[in-house]
């Protein structure tokens, strides 16, 4: 593992640590934190401390510094949580994702001065008094022995009113220390760099070559210390390992080794900061930060620790595991089909292979899934910056936001979340004035959603503003000639002008949105992962921006129809049922267009025959199957084909990665005899059927 | 003559440790640690208990870096004990 490796990892944590941050300032905001919370918050913010000052990003290290010592306070209770500090921490927090990123990106770090004198204010309006001794640190971790607790307390009593000369330090790394990028000799050269000298190094625990164990720690270490550092000074060095460093000091004897953890007595005296934060690892209790998944906690990942663990894995290795179980289910397929053909189709065999296929997919796509809630995580920022640029302050409310989604679909979804969002502030959410004037409570609200219906992820961005103005978009269109001036639009349809490239109804060009770059650009995300955006908007009453986006991008349960000599499939997300006509369901419309009635409505019938140019094709309703599908807002087409073969996962193959993108058909996928199938795609067949009444597919069919 | 890479970290120590085990003998097993630009407690640990088994170690021609770690953790006398001329 290199140092760059080992970097990455430390962002990483910085992400979680960042999240976490968020998540309790959040509860902080709303009432409902408790001590934990704020240990939870101190610690993340002190984890990205370390890892800043291991790696050498010094103008991160100094920012985390001021941003911890406030944070030390509120948590001692010095300094009380007013919602004002709340915001000022708030700030804090987006000026520390800034310096992550200045550290990640090797830009410049951003101008925190002002922010960091603040921080002061706040953390010196709490108390006048300086740090002292009294209240204690922390609790001591064990029950430790009286006398030594004795000892320990005059010691700190003494301390600071009479600091010895010099003092010794002993340090005792274990294991642990010295994975992760850490390495005990940088604690070492910190030591030295603080003015201590290295009395003494005690190789005494070391065995001979034979019994040497490469990963433990053999080693310990006395530093003579001048009196003008302070014990915290020296402990703060180890803070960020956690137990994973036994300190002792002045006469205290050394602490022992940790090589057999489990034979070893509880090393006397461990009274140091680090210690006292994080608990032995036997009494170690899982998830203590509550929020976080994997606590950023330097130590949590303790050799002998059988607390909750996680792995780390590249993408690419765990791509490659979804792409070979694309290919097993394929193979499973082609399996099944040849014992078919030698009328063994069911074996029991078969259907355990294809149960365990079936989990084994399952459980690789769980791999990729993760909560929405990294997305919705980034939004209160967001909307605090526009808070502060246009003067509209918006209050979020989120719902759903553990529903899970395939990684690369939430990765690509930020984008589109932030152009809509912006829009929904700056063009949908009225200045406070306006609002009062209509009767609406002056603060905005924001409403995001996640919910998985029908095999798809609905996403929504509702405002409660003044809704699309459906004259000015018609106006605006007609004037820039995207609509002739006489068209006939439905309101849907004038909804969706607003994505044509270009477009802009603002008055005014902010720095925020107005460009008409964002809206094309939003849809164009949403359609290059699979999903559809549809809008609702009332006016007066606000505009609610839905993405219905597919759960995976590989693989997807179909429906295997025949058309003339051609196999299709049909995803079944879409298909309600299927069903043979009788003459009297199917009523002629004009001169081709033929529709159904389904139990009194009327729905298009489009034969697949026609589009798809199959030989020998079935062209009367009555003689083949019509499959009833429902879109997201294209609603509903019956689609002809000959008849239904099979019910199956498929695996989809892009085409516009082999050949090109086309029109009604979604993709492509390989069948278990080895023929290729074209996937419909069902939202743009119904979407034509719906806007022509079948009139347009038959014509250019025709 | 077993020669210490450039980054003599945990997994550079569990990499070497075969090979010296393998090479220790009754004369001091000669180690060239020219090339050490960074070295961690792992691999001064495993060159401490490397000189204090059988014959011992010769660390030959030490890098800067390598000298200022063993100064740095007064490992210098145990490690350099062998140091061939």
């Amino acid at each position: 593992m290199t140092e760059d490796d080992i970097q990455q990892i430390f962002f990483v944590e910085c992400e979680e640590a960042l999240e976490a941050t968020e998540t309790g300032l959040a509860a902080c905001r709303d009432g409902t934190h408790d001590g934990e919370t704020i240990n939870a918050i101190f610690r993340a913010v002190h984890s990205i401390k370390g890892g800043a000052g291991a790696f050498g990003h010094t103008a991160l290290a100094a920012y985390t510094h001021g941003f911890e010592n406030l944070l030390g306070d509120i948590r001692e209770g010095k300094v009380p949580l007013e919602p004002a500090l709340v915001d000022l921490l708030l700030l804090a927090l987006d000026c520390l994702r800034d310096h992550v990123e200045a550290a990640r990106g090797g830009g410049n770090p951003p101008d925190d001065a002002d922010l960091l004198a603040k921080l002061e204010a706040a953390q010196a309006g709490g108390s006048g008094i300086a740090p002292s001794p009294a209240p204690a640190p922390a609790p001591a971790p064990a029950a430790p022995d009286p006398l030594d607790d004795l000892d320990a307390l005059l010691n700190e009593l003494a301390a600071p009113a009479a600091p010895p000369a010099t003092w010794q330090v002993h340090i005792r790394p274990h294991a642990g220390a010295m994975t992760k990028g850490s390495e005990p000799l940088l604690w070492l050269r910190e030591l030295v760099d603080l003015g201590g000298i290295c009395e003494l190094c005690d190789i005494a625990a070391i065995p001979t070559f034979e019994r040497l164990a490469v990963e433990e720690g053999y080693l310990g270490w006395t530093f003579r210390m001048p009196g003008t550092v302070s014990r915290e000074t020296v402990a703060e060095i180890f803070d960020f390992v956690g137990d994973e460093v036994s300190l002792a000091y002045d006469s205290e004897p050394m602490p022992p080794p940790r090589i057999a953890a489990a034979t070893m007595p509880a090393p006397p005296a461990q009274r140091t900061v680090a210690v006292a934060e994080a608990p032995p690892p036997h009494a170690k209790t899982p998830g203590t930060a509550g929020a976080a998944p994997s606590t950023p906690n330097a130590a949590a990942a303790h050799a002998g620790a059988a607390a909750n663990q996680s792995v780390r894995i590249d993408l690419k290795k765990l791509d490659m595991l979804i792409d070979g179980v694309g290919e097993l289910v394929i193979a499973q397929a082609m399996l099944a089909q040849r014992l078919t053909n030698e009328n063994l189709a069911h074996i029991e065999e078969l259907a355990l292979i294809e149960t365990l296929v079936r989990d084994i997919q399952e459980h690789a796509m769980a791999f990729r899934a993760q909560p929405i809630s990294s997305v919705f995580g980034r939004v209160p920022r967001l909307l605090r910056e526009l808070g502060s640029s246009t003067g509209k302050h918006v209050k979020l409310e989120v719902a759903g936001e553990t529903t899970e989604l395939d990684k690369t679909v939430i990765e690509r979804l930020s984008e589109p979340m932030t152009h809509l969002i912006r829009n929904a502030v700056d063009h949908g959410i009225e200045p406070p004035e306006e609002r009062r004037a209509a009767g609406k409570d002056p603060e905005g609200t924001l409403t995001l959603s996640a919910e998985q219906k029908a095999g798809r992820i609905i996403i929504r961005i509702a405002d409660d503003g003044r809704g699309i103005d459906r004259d000015r978009v018609l106006a605006k269109a007609i004037a820039n000639g995207l609509v002739a001036p006489d068209a006939q639009l439905t309101d849907d349809d004038i909804n969706q002008l607003i994505f044509a490239p270009g477009f802009s109804t603002a008055a005014q060009v902010s720095n925020i949105s107005g460009r008409g770059v964002g809206m094309d650009v939003v849809k164009q995300n949403v359609k290059e992962l699979g999903g559809r955006i549809t809008i609702e908007s009332v006016p007066g009453k606000g505009t609610t921006f839905s993405l219905a986006l597919p759960l995976t991008l590989a693989i997807s349960d179909g429906m295997i129809v025949q058309v003339g000599d051609q196999s299709l499939v049909i995803p079944l997300t879409h298909v309600i049922e299927s069903l043979r006509p009788t003459p009297a369901d199917v009523k002629g419309m004009g001169t081709r267009a033929q529709m159904l009635n389904a139990r009194g409505t009327f729905v298009p019938i489009v034969p697949l025959g026609a589009l798809t140019g199959a030989n020998e094709a079935v062209g009367n309703p009555c003689e083949g199957v019509l499959v009833l599908v429902e879109t997201e807002g294209h609603g509903r087409a019956a689609l002809l084909v000959d008849a239904i073969t099979d019910q199956r996962q498929f695996v989809i193959k892009a085409l516009d990665a082999h050949y090109r993108q086309i029109d009604s058909v979604a993709g492509a996928t390989i069948l278990g005899n080895g023929k290729v199938a074209l996937i419909v795609d069902v939202d743009f067949i119904a979407s034509t059927a719906a806007r022509s009444n079948g009139s347009a597919v038959l014509t250019a069919a025709a | 003559m077993i020669t210490l890479p450039p980054v003599c970290d945990r997994a550079a120590a569990a990499a070497l440790y075969p090979e010296i085990a393998e090479s220790l003998g009754t004369a001091p097993l000669p180690i060239d640690a020219a090339r050490v630009e960074r070295i961690g407690q792992a691999m001064l640990q495993l060159l401490v208990s490397a000189a204090r088994t059988e014959g011992g170690i010769a660390i030959h021609q030490p890098s800067p870096a390598m000298t200022a770690a063993l100064l740095l953790t007064r490992l210098d006398h145990v490690v350099m004990e062998g140091l061939a001329a």
